[in-house]
């Protein structure tokens, strides 16, 4: 009885006193710093969102304020020489919007749907413009 | 062998159970804190930039609107008349100088219905202040005066300019715009609005709107009279 005692627990004991093995803190230690890593670079990338928001609604005030000076000078000009960078923005000219009902009389100045498309980012900005045709439709 | 493991347990269990010492302790402990200490800190930076990145974001998206919202109020105005009740004379109200602008437009942001008056100005060292009150048939200047001024963009300063077109037919810019005398209104209107402060996030902004509708049904403009 004694020795069947001794020769059991004494092994047991000396397993459960050992503490982490050096493997095991190292793997525990890895996945906890992962979980925070990704934690952190998540609100890192919200930031960098962030910040290209804030970047982009200043261009596009400023595109805005550029195209309203542009058209001060006459209302029916092409969006193409407005815009210096031919390489990276394409206008590209879509269908006449359709007549409005009743119309009586043949019309010189029409409404055009367009489209800028930038070729960098492919981002695609829709408007409708004015185009002054030369014969009345 | 086996004697040999029965005398040496006693001995390593007595040790191996034997706890920490004070020093383990102490060391494991200041470890510890050290560590939270470190992740506290970094916790606390990150989310201190989350907050300062939603604010930001938050406030160029309401100066987006704002300026928008200024431009289509401008592109709305409208050639209001009135009667000085002295001469009689019938006057366009709009009165534009450098660094202030009243006016009334058919756009209002409450979609009140009627026109309303609008007057744009800085205070210095504050930003940029609106005033609304609803144009009636008389001359809107007072009302507006005692209207609640609302903060509308933080840290700006304006700067108007109207465009006109001489005798000649050239377009030009001037700095202010009587109304009163000129009895029509602007073919547009630039607003530079400069960001102060220490640290501007911005660059200057840039409002154009042309003013769709310049000249009164009645009210022959005199804008003949613009140098």
């Amino acid at each position: 009885m004694k020795t069947s005692l001794s020769a059991t627990s004494p092994p047991d004991n000396n397993r459960a006193n050992k503490g982490f093995t050096l493997l095991e803190v190292m793997v525990a230690l890895t996945i906890t710093s992962l979980v925070l890593g990704g934690l952190f670079s998540l609100a890192a990338g919200s930031k960098q969102l962030a910040v290209r928001t804030q970047t982009t609604l200043q261009d596009t005030m400023a595109a805005r304020a550029h195209i309203n000076f542009a058209l001060l000078e006459n209302e029916y000009r092409d969006l193409e020489p407005i815009i210096d960078d031919d390489a990276r923005y394409q206008v590209e000219a879509l269908d006449i919007l359709p007549d409005v009902l009743r119309r009586t009389a043949p019309m010189n100045d029409l409404l055009q749907s367009y489209q800028i498309i930038d070729r960098d980012t492919d981002e695609v900005i829709d408007g409708v413009r004015w185009v002054r045709l030369e014969l009345p439709q | 062998m086996k004697p040999g493991l029965m005398t040496s347990m006693p001995g390593s269990l007595r040790t191996s159970q034997r706890g920490f010492t004070l020093l383990e302790i102490i060391i494991a402990l200041s470890l510890t804190a050290m560590l939270l200490t470190m992740l506290t800190a970094g916790m606390y930076g990150v989310i201190r930039d989350w907050d300062n990145n939603a604010e930001g974001l938050e406030r160029s998206l309401d100066e987006t609107v704002a300026v928008l919202q200024l431009e289509r109020a401008l592109q709305g105005a409208f050639p209001h008349s009135y009667r000085d009740p002295d001469t009689q004379a019938r006057h366009v109200f709009f009165v534009g100088e450098r660094d202030a602008l009243s006016w009334v437009s058919t756009v209002s942001p409450q979609r009140n219905p009627g026109l309303t008056a609008w007057r744009l100005y800085d205070e210095p060292g504050e930003g940029v202040y609106l005033q609304l009150a609803p144009a009636l048939s008389d001359n809107p200047q007072q009302r507006l005066a005692a209207a609640e001024p609302r903060l509308l963009l933080a840290n700006y300063t304006l700067e108007f300019s109207y465009l006109f077109e001489d005798l000649a037919l050239e377009r030009r810019w001037r700095d202010s715009w009587e109304g009163e005398e000129l009895t029509a209104l602007p073919l547009a209107v630039h607003i530079l609005l400069r960001p102060t402060g220490d640290a501007p996030r911005t660059g200057e902004l840039n409002i154009i709107a042309p003013v769709r509708t310049t000249e009164h049904r009645n009210l022959t403009p005199t804008t003949g009279l613009l140098r």
